[in-house]
């Protein structure tokens, strides 16, 4: 327990640890906060550039960026009703309408208070689950993995945006792409069209950055010239007693925050939009309409999707299965520090695991000052125009890419594939589930090939062998209600049992 | 299937996705050792088999859209650069591939200059000439210091 206790303070000790988380989470908030510039996209560029560095190092910054990232979206979301991160989609219908009010401040203000209780609900979560689901997890077995493995790819549903169809080649291709260069199982090279140049395959830190960084730059070229608008913020600190008033509120959806936040394939945009149906199911007198400017509607999904984080960690860092597109960047980067996301790193590193809870929560602090100390900076800095902005990014891109192994091949194929993402993107493919398949395709092939080989080539045998062991059997479940959800009979078999359970009821 | 307006460009996409992949394809019936689920061609094959029954979903709904009216090439040609590459866009991508070049022939921190300066200095719009020159090449040379400061020196991260 005290090992623990010291490694959880460690950054909070370490003037340089603590100046780097702080320079993450200001980092985070700035980008989160700047509509286009998703957090997907700040923690793919500015991960990159730590990965010469000490992992306890580059952990500090990673943790202070997802966190204030996942916050810094409220931002746009309230003063222009543009979310600056998924997660902050449903804080813009109660948002603006309040920014519209004349109350943007206090908004923010308010934002700002609950994104602190919901983070910290979800940290402690991570402190107290993480730990068990890696007890159970340590019992896995390859086919095991592989389910986890489909449960993450399934996010795509999610992810896909206006086409499933759409979203399920993206996420083939990205599969296709993890593929290239050696296979490891046997040593044949695969897909490499005979060049040995591809005999190492693509690095996936240069994908996420061309697609989410220069490729999502070369889409906000489109309208770049639409002008900033401008808000008046003021009244920034809330009564201790609005809080007070809030505050039910904001654990109840921390709660919904933090299991939306740790279901494989679910994310803060999820938990936040889930939270704000729950907020207006439950809340009897809101103190506006809904989508008119009440509070509640603004408390629930801020408390919710930083709630998620904590969540998101438990089967990030347990089970090594990303809960959105964040997450599955951080994995990657986990990789390339030599950590193996799984149980097997809080047996092998339990250090780190507490670190990283450490980090968390003084990431969650610094937000909180951040937040209420420099609203009106923040206000200022969304205003920066896009046309000095997007040469920025696409530059930090390529530096980037350079370092991560400091081969021009890779700042080749980030430009490539920004390109290539950008013509997807145009034609409605979303990148989120490129990267998943990316990152998720090897661990999904190389568990399926265990299993075969163990269950002798026979797919009756795969059969038999993912309902015979009770984790995998549970798993299994896990992966068909998955794909069930991701199916238009979902909704109505959930309508059937309400009405049936309803009719039982009545 | 709801017919929805057509995508200018849509169709071309998806038929060259399609060739892609069937060259791909191709490629990876090449992988020796296609006998079995965990046979290193197993994987590939399996996943360009999924990129093409979706492709070709695909292909069937842009074929049911709506294609609107017929309309002289130069007309639709216009709409397809207007929808996918107005001129920011346009513009962007051949200057992307030169910093690329540039990168390699005259190293970072002059194709850096060069690249955020004129891009600046194209995207900056509302201005005349002279000040927009002046605030992108002061705004790139101080992106430049910057980054050469903090990656470089501080980060100890190598620049291209």
């Amino acid at each position: 327990m005290e090992t623990a206790l010291g490694y959880f303070l460690m950054s909070w000790l370490d003037p340089y640890l603590l100046a780097l988380v702080a320079a993450g989470t200001l980092a985070g908030i700035y980008v989160g906060a700047i509509p286009g510039l998703s957090v997907t996209m700040a923690v793919s560029i500015l991960i990159s550039f730590t990965y010469a560095w000490d992992t306890n190092e580059a952990l500090a910054l990673m943790v202070g960026i997802y966190m204030g990232g996942v916050y810094g979206g409220s931002r746009t979301a309230i003063l222009l009703n543009i979310p600056g991160a998924p997660a902050a989609i449903a804080t813009a219908l109660d948002g603006y309408p309040l920014a519209k009010l004349g109350e943007a401040g206090r908004a923010i203000g308010v934002t700002t208070v609950v994104s602190f209780v919901g983070g910290l609900v979800g940290i402690v979560a991570l402190a107290f689950f993480a730990p068990l689901v890696a007890e159970i997890a340590l019992l896995f077995a390859p086919r095991d993995y592989m389910l986890l493995g489909i449960m993450g790819l399934l996010l795509v549903a999610s992810l896909s945006g206006e086409s499933l169809t759409k979203g399920i080649v993206a996420g083939a291709i990205g599969i296709l792409i993890s593929m290239i260069g050696l296979d490891t199982m046997s040593a044949q090279p695969r897909l490499t069209f005979g060049s040995s140049a591809l005999l190492g395959g693509v690095s996936y830190v240069a994908v996420m950055i061309g697609m989410f960084g220069i490729a999502e730059a070369l889409v906000q070229l489109h309208g770049y010239t639409a002008p900033a608008v401008k808000q008046r913020v003021d009244r920034i600190v809330p009564s201790l007693s609005t809080v007070l008033r809030h505050l039910p509120l904001a654990l109840r959806a921390s709660l919904i925050g933090v299991w939306v936040g740790a279901l494989p394939g679910t994310g803060g945009d999820i938990a936040a939009l889930m939270a704000y149906d729950h907020a207006k199911k439950s809340v009897k007198k809101p103190s506006r309409p809904f989508g008119r400017g009440a509070w509640e509607g603004l408390v629930a999904p801020e408390a919710a999707n930083n709630a998620a984080v904590g969540g998101a960690f438990i089967p990030m860092l347990t089970l090594g299965i990303p809960g959105d597109a964040v997450t599955a960047v951080i994995i990657a980067a986990l990789f390339i520090h030599g950590l193996r996301p799984g149980p097997n790193l809080m047996v092998d590193t339990p250090h780190l695991f507490w670190f990283t809870v450490g980090n968390l929560t003084l990431a969650n602090l610094f937000m909180l000052l951040f937040g209420l100390v420099g609203i009106r900076l923040f206000a200022k800095i969304v205003e920066v125009p896009k046309a000095i902005l997007l040469p920025i990014v696409v530059v930090l891109s390529v530096v980037g890419a350079y370092a991560i192994n400091n081969n021009p091949a890779d700042v080749r194929w980030a430009v490539g594939f920004g390109i290539l993402g950008y013509f997807l993107r145009i034609y409605g493919y979303q990148l989120g589930p490129v990267v998943l398949g990316v990152i998720l395709g090897p661990i999904v092939e190389s568990n399926f090939r265990r299993t075969m080989i163990t269950v002798h080539e026979s797919w009756a045998g795969l059969a038999l062998e993912l309902v015979s062991h009770p984790i995998t059997l549970v798993l299994t479940l896990g992966v068909l209600v998955s794909l069930l959800r991701g199916t238009p009979f979902w909704p109505r078999l959930v309508a059937r049992l309400r009405r049936r359970s309803g009719a039982a009821a009545g | 299937m709801p017919a929805h307006p057509r995508r200018p460009g849509e169709l071309g996409l998806t038929l060259l996705l399609i060739a892609g992949a069937l060259l791909v394809g191709r490629e990876a019936l090449r992988i020796s050792g296609l006998s079995g689920p965990s046979s290193p061609g197993f994987g590939p094959v399996a996943m360009v088999a999924v990129v093409l029954a979706g492709l070709a979903i695909e292909l069937a709904r842009t074929c049911l859209d709506r294609r609107g009216e017929p309309e002289p090439f130069a007309v639709r040609l216009h709409r397809l650069a207007a929808a996918v590459l107005p001129p920011p866009v346009a513009g962007a991508i051949p200057l992307l591939l030169l910093y690329l070049v540039g990168l390699e022939l005259v190293g970072f921190v002059p194709a850096s200059f060069l690249f955020l300066a004129i891009a600046m200095a194209l995207l900056l719009h509302g201005r005349s000439l002279r000040p927009r020159l002046l605030l992108a090449g002061a705004v790139a040379t101080g992106t430049v210091a910057v980054v050469r400061l903090l990656f470089q020196d501080l980060f100890q991260v190598l620049l291209p």
